[in-house]
């Protein structure tokens, strides 16, 4: 018996919700946005999945559902205000001590929204022409973009282990 | 520092699958949508309600007063005005649900809910600025008419032209900036927020 949409829907959930947890990891503080982000984020995905029509891979098109959702959601200022205070207290440990990794995380999480998801599309390994069809951006824009971020973040990433930030 | 191959390490530190159940997402596809743009979208769906029940009530009204010729006009501009209310609300509000498409590149999404936010904002002024007063001023001078006086006579007693002047002076505006600052409190931030973003997506470097 063939599989209903819901049951291929909640499959193809099960197998990428790593991507709903990133999109939502890297945009909003508040806990309970996030919790809400990601009921929200199913929520719009269940209401195109009729349209997904299988040309593009079932990743890159609940990546963008998912940006869409996160660049289209309020975020509560009160909540977010008291989570930007317990990740300030966070980034108190002196940045050169951190591992790689939780550095790169640091500074791609201070990039404003837009160049945050340009820079986690291009190191998800997006090439820069789907990339500018997810965002809606031209190529030639995302190609400047992208190589002006690399160069930011490894310049910081520079300084911060030689200590000079 | 390879970016590439420590992005992998926090995709798997941190953004790995964590086997959602199929109970939490069933349970998340059935609850309404929290998205501004459906917040607005169910404030849009109350006032419809409101201005179906007046059209409603004016209709009867104006089969009550068949037989009060002088009065038909100020209760046929009024309904007019709820009618054509009624429409342009009701073309937002299905805008509203046909237009938006999450699966749409993300600038095109921001913009349009940008634009549909905006323009159902702003019709909802226009009928808070043009159908309110001119159907609180016609019910001012409707007592009057019953009462057998014609327009011209209502029109030039004081007493009711300082009954309109006060409302159009005072309450009008009053209510213009009530309403403003309402909306900025609702949805100015986040207007302002989809704006920056728009700005960045287009900007050129």
């Amino acid at each position: 018996m063939p599989e209903s949409l819901e049951d291929q829907y909640v499959v193809l959930i099960q197998q990428h919700e790593g991507i709903i947890h990133k999109v939502i990891g890297l945009h909003v503080d508040a806990v309970e946005d996030k919790r809400d982000l990601f009921q929200e984020i199913l929520l719009q995905a269940w209401k195109s999945f009729e349209k997904f029509q299988g040309n593009a891979a079932f990743s890159t098109w609940l990546y963008r559902v998912a940006l869409n959702t996160v660049f289209n959601f309020k975020k509560s200022e009160k909540k977010n205000k008291k989570a930007s205070a317990a990740a300030a207290e966070l980034a108190a440990t002196p940045k050169e001590k951190k591992e790689d990794h939780e550095l790169l995380y640091d500074l791609i999480r201070q990039l404003n929204e837009v160049d945050r998801t340009l820079m986690t599309l291009h190191l998800d390994g997006y090439k820069n022409k789907e990339i500018a069809d997810i965002l809606g951006m031209t190529a030639n824009h995302v190609n400047v973009k992208i190589h002006r971020l690399k160069t930011q973040i490894v310049e910081s990433f520079k300084n911060v282990k030689n200590g000079s930030v | 520092m390879d970016l590439f191959k420590t992005w992998e390490k926090i995709n798997q530190e941190k953004f790995s699958n964590q086997t959602i159940k199929k109970e939490e997402i069933m349970k998340a596809i059935s609850k309404e949508s929290s998205l501004t743009i459906n917040e607005l979208k169910k404030r849009l769906k109350y006032k419809i309600y409101w201005i179906v029940f007046f059209i409603a009530l004016f209709i009867g009204w104006f089969i009550f007063s068949l037989s009060y010729p002088t009065v038909l006009p100020l209760i046929g501009t009024i309904l007019s005005l709820y009618l054509i209310g009624f429409f342009v609300l009701f073309r937002q509000y299905k805008k509203m649900d046909t237009e938006i498409d999450p699966s749409m590149n993300i600038l095109a999404t921001m913009k349009k809910n940008k634009s549909l936010m905006e323009k159902a904002l702003k019709h909802e002024n226009y009928f808070g600025l043009v159908g309110f007063p001119v159907a609180v001023v016609c019910g001012l001078i409707l007592g009057d008419l019953y009462e057998g006086q014609t327009i011209l006579e209502v029109l030039s007693s004081s007493k009711t032209l300082v009954r309109i002047l006060i409302f159009m002076v005072i309450l009008v505006p009053a209510m213009k900036l009530l309403g403003d600052k309402m909306n900025n409190i609702a949805y100015g931030k986040y207007l302002k927020d989809l704006d920056t973003n728009i700005q960045k997506m287009e900007e050129l470097v």
